[in-house]
């Protein structure tokens, strides 16, 4: 995209180097991600959702993240914004968050989480963290209907968020939301008090307009109404009017689009654009749908198994891919203008992401057409071709050519297989 | 469990191969469907009628002509709510019609007898949408496969090789799930041990147990990742070519019916606003919903970066109150102007909408005041302002740039709206902007290429479709039989897609 001062081929060489601190990467970067890992502890045993995972997001740009479902994109999402509940947990790795205020604050008592302006948001206390959410980060949700309370008014949720950034604005460490600590007592309180209201005028005032942003018409009214007088594209606009009450540097946005109808689908696109061109928030777009993100990414990162497989721009990754699996998912969707007489399917099905299951070797071989034996050691992230800048994929193919004499026997995973069902 | 073994045929379920075409003139469709309607009733138990309330009716499908082919893939395409799916559920008669007729080679399946439609129901099968919630959990795949052919008392007779009937029976959903590209050795597992892809399978293998000739495919593969909706769009065409097997094919994602369809048919709100030949609705479509969809879709390809798209405004009516005459008409970008009127396009769009939204969604001034309030929060001097007012309402509406009698009456209409009267102001609004797309309901007209919109009610049908084209577009389809192909040449002998108004 523009010249940088770390080149990708570096990438491979200096993984072990890079760990320590942000480092690397493009000056204009708001968010670092390194090596990050998360974790389910299921009574089936330990699933890798998220494994060693890294990109970075640049200011005002939108960084697509695209993978089939269970490849990991949504616990990659929720990780960022620290939302992993029991049983997952985030096992490892860095989230580097660009913001000079807490860098200074945390200097002296925790050098090890800030490295310039850069601050580790995984090492800051929970509080600390709490508060990012909202002025930091926001997520809009995939499902609008399920993401909102049914039984408060649309302007009550928004001016909820409203309220508590507002009151995080007065107290940075204050970030309490209504139903946080909610018990007897106060059900109590609010019965005898029933107008004893959690947000103000002022917060109402802020969602209507929040609202009207986001182009839904006749605010004033629609914000009287509850979740079930919307319909699917007004709902998800009203998730992102919530998101946006607190004017967040990096929305993400987790397939926002893919419960929704083509023609609303473009109204919420063209409106997340708008949004983040005014306001030059940096949005994190995960989607299964490879026409969202050719339409909105700068930059992709494609996601199987856990892991990103191929990033780059999008040019990169649309025109020039190097991981077979980038390419079996590009030759899978049948083209609108120009169809093919047979579509080319990756054979085969996702693969289980239990941890015993998985063994040390790429994890796409076992459906790859151009496996070879070279795969089934642990493959790290390879710089794409030296020229182009920020390319890089973990395939083997990324450094050597394919070669028959390597190639897998067809049956080596079918009989690996066979013998672990015959135990 | 891949497509690579497609190749060797499974015997039991071959033999019936060489029925394509049996039955019937070869050129009659397979399935005829006139004027079906569908309609739900609210308001409508018995306290509601002691009160003496009238029923409303949501009219989920509304008049929908269809006719399918032997042997072809027919595309209904539309977005959610738009009546898709209870068409191919009412056609099948799995939901009771309130009007119209099916006839299904010949005969009519609106009529049938128990006897008759159970017979019915061997010839023609579903695969729903979810394969997670369309599979009995408390069931194995091969019970599921199994059961239609146990109910059919399939095989009427012992089979000859000393095998029971239900050893028989057993055989064939091994086959058939070999065929689907399971293996057989996966028969007397449950669907949840299997993954969404595989479970579309095994709902395919069960709608092909009674070795059917008519298959409504339900959004068969958008509950589907793309590698693996990929896998099952291959197989459908692989089984309708070695079967025979004609597909009504329910989709909202049009890529997809692209791919797999001879023929298209769009519905929006309950009626079918266009239907032709697949390649002849994609390059051209006419009707103005069909080319929003179209250009909605977001391509998968780098050109496709930062393409805005001129995004439909609004979301679809309530079935419930269908607008009068053409029920696009509420977001069509091109309705028409009435004679005595002519203004830029999108001005008349934003009277339309103001209108609409005094007629339909309850506008109310209040709510503007409100909104204005709102920005003006804090600021005890607020008052209301006549001309802030109306300016929102201009810049909402695009309504900038009226010039003479038009603009006159849009103001005097914001003026009366600033007054609170809302029906007053609609009112004042119809008179002058009055559009023939309400007045007048559009009818499906044309040959091949059908389109239910004024602006072609007076054209000279399929001019801009070459015949050669569609031919050899149509020639290289797999499973296509003649006597289709030919009709789609337009020749005039073939049966009409909308018939009602020749």
């Amino acid at each position: 995209m523009s010249d940088s001062s770390a080149p990708t081929e570096a990438s491979a060489g200096d993984h072990a180097t890079r760990r320590r601190g942000a480092p690397d990467g493009h000056a204009d970067d708001v968010l670092r991600v390194r090596d990050l890992s998360t974790r389910f502890f299921t009574e089936e045993g330990q699933v890798n959702a998220v494994e060693s995972v890294d990109f970075s997001v640049r200011d005002g740009e939108v960084f697509g993240i695209v993978g089939e479902s269970g490849s990991g994109k949504s616990v990659t999402a929720l990780s960022l914004i620290d939302l992993i509940d029991s049983p997952g947990r985030i096992t490892g790795g860095e989230v580097w968050y660009r913001d000079a205020d807490l860098a200074d604050e945390f200097r002296g008592d925790r050098p090890d989480a800030v490295d310039g302006e850069f601050v580790d948001t995984r090492r800051l206390p929970e509080g600390v963290r709490r508060s990012l959410r909202g002025p930091a980060f926001s997520t809009v949700f995939q499902d609008p209907m399920s993401s909102l309370n049914p039984s408060v008014t649309v302007g009550e949720q928004i001016a909820e968020a409203v309220e508590v950034q507002r009151r995080a604005r007065a107290n940075p460490r204050r970030t309490r939301s209504r139903t946080q600590g909610y018990g007897l007592g106060r059900l109590l309180v609010d019965a005898a008090v029933p107008n004893r209201s959690f947000t103000s005028e002022s917060s109402h005032a802020r969602a209507v307009e929040l609202l009207e942003q986001v182009g839904i018409p006749d605010p004033a009214d629609r914000a009287e109404e509850y979740p079930h007088q919307f319909s699917g594209g007004m709902l998800q606009r009203a998730m992102i009017a919530q998101a946006l009450a607190g004017e967040p540097d990096v929305l993400v946005a987790d397939e926002p689009t893919t419960a929704l109808d083509v023609t609303i689908q473009a109204q919420i696109l063209n409106l997340l654009r708008d949004l983040q061109e005014e306001q030059d928030t940096s949005v994190v777009l995960i989607t299964h749908d490879l026409g969202v993100i050719a339409r909105m990414c700068n930059r992709v990162g494609v996601m199987y198994a856990g892991r990103i497989v191929e990033r780059g721009t999008l040019s990169d990754v649309f025109d020039d891919p190097v991981h077979p699996y980038t390419r079996g998912l590009l030759g899978s969707i049948p083209d609108l203008d120009d169809p093919a007489p047979r579509l080319n399917p990756i054979e085969g099905n996702v693969p289980s992401l239990l941890d015993e299951e998985m063994g040390d070797r790429c994890y796409f071989a076992d459906r790859c057409p151009k496996a070879m034996t070279d795969c089934l050691q642990p493959i790290p992230e390879y710089g794409v071709d030296p020229g182009t800048e920020g390319h890089a994929a973990r395939c083997v193919l990324a450094e050597r050519e394919y070669a028959d004499g390597d190639a897998l026997p067809a049956d080596h995973f079918a009989r690996n297989a066979g013998v672990r069902d015959d135990d | 469990m891949t497509d690579a073994d497609d190749g060797a045929p499974v015997e039991t379920v071959g033999r019936r191969e060489a029925r394509s075409g049996g039955g019937g003139a070869p050129d009659e469709p397979l399935v005829r469907v006139r004027g079906l309607r569908k309609y739900y009733y609210e308001d409508d138990s018995l306290l509601d009628r002691l009160l003496g309330r009238e029923p409303t009716s949501v009219k989920a499908v509304d008049g929908v002509d269809l006719d399918v082919r032997r042997g072809e893939t027919l595309g209904v395409v539309g977005e959610s709510g738009c009546g898709k799916s209870t068409a191919g559920e009412t056609l099948l008669r799995l939901r009771e019609a309130t009007d119209g007729t099916v006839e299904f080679d010949g005969e009519d399946v609106m009529a049938m007898s128990d006897e008759e439609l159970t017979r019915f129901r061997r010839r023609a099968g579903i695969v729903f949408q979810d394969p997670f919630s369309s599979l009995d959990p408390r069931m194995t795949v091969g019970d599921i496969v199994i059961e239609g052919l146990a109910i059919h008392d399939e095989p009427a007779d012992p089979p000859a090789d000393g095998r029971s009937k239900r050893e028989w029976r057993r055989d064939r959903a091994a086959e058939l799930l070999e065929r689907v590209g399971l293996s057989a050795d996966q028969i007397d597992r449950y669907p949840h041990e299997f993954s969404g892809g595989q479970r579309q399978r095994v709902g395919i293998a069960r709608a092909l147990a009674l070795d059917p000739e008519f298959v409504v495919l339900d959004e068969p593969v958008s509950a589907l990742d793309v590698s693996v909706q990929a896998q099952i769009l291959n197989l459908l065409g692989d089984l309708q070519e070695e079967f025979g097997l004609t597909y009504l094919f329910i989709a909202h994602d049009l890529s997809v019916v692209r791919h797999i369809c001879d023929r298209v048919a769009v519905m929006y709100l309950g009626e079918i606003v266009e239907s032709g030949p697949t390649d002849a609705i994609f390059e051209s479509p006419k009707h103005p919903y069909t080319e929003a969809l179209l250009e909605a879709v977001p391509r998968a390809s780098v050109e496709e970066q930062g393409r805005r798209v001129d995004a439909l405004s609004g979301d679809v009516p309530s079935p419930r109150d269908p607008p009068s005459g053409c029920h696009f008409r509420t977001r069509c970008p091109e309705v028409i102007q009435p004679p005595t009127i002519d203004i830029p396009q999108e001005q008349y769009r934003g009277v339309m909408d103001l209108r609409d939204r005094l007629e339909r969604e309850g506008f109310s001034a209040e709510s503007v005041w409100e909104t204005l309030a709102s920005e003006h929060a804090g600021d005890d001097e607020f008052e209301r302002d006549p001309v802030a007012f109306k300016e929102t309402l201009r810049e909402e509406f695009d309504l900038h740039g009226l010039t003479g009698a038009t603009m006159d009456t849009v103001e005097d209409a914001l003026e009366i709206l600033v007054n609170g009267r809302e029906g007053e102001a609609a009112d004042r609004l119809r008179d002058a902007f009055t559009s023939p797309c309400e007045e007048e309901e559009p009818i499906l007209t044309g040959e091949t290429h059908a389109v239910s919109c004024h602006l072609h009610a007076d054209e000279d049908y399929d001019v801009d479709l070459d015949p050669e084209d569609v031919g050899t577009a149509m020639g290289g389809m797999a499973g296509m039989p003649d006597g289709a192909r030919n009709s789609d040449e337009g020749d005039g002998s073939a049966a009409p897609t909308g018939p009602e108004d020749r």
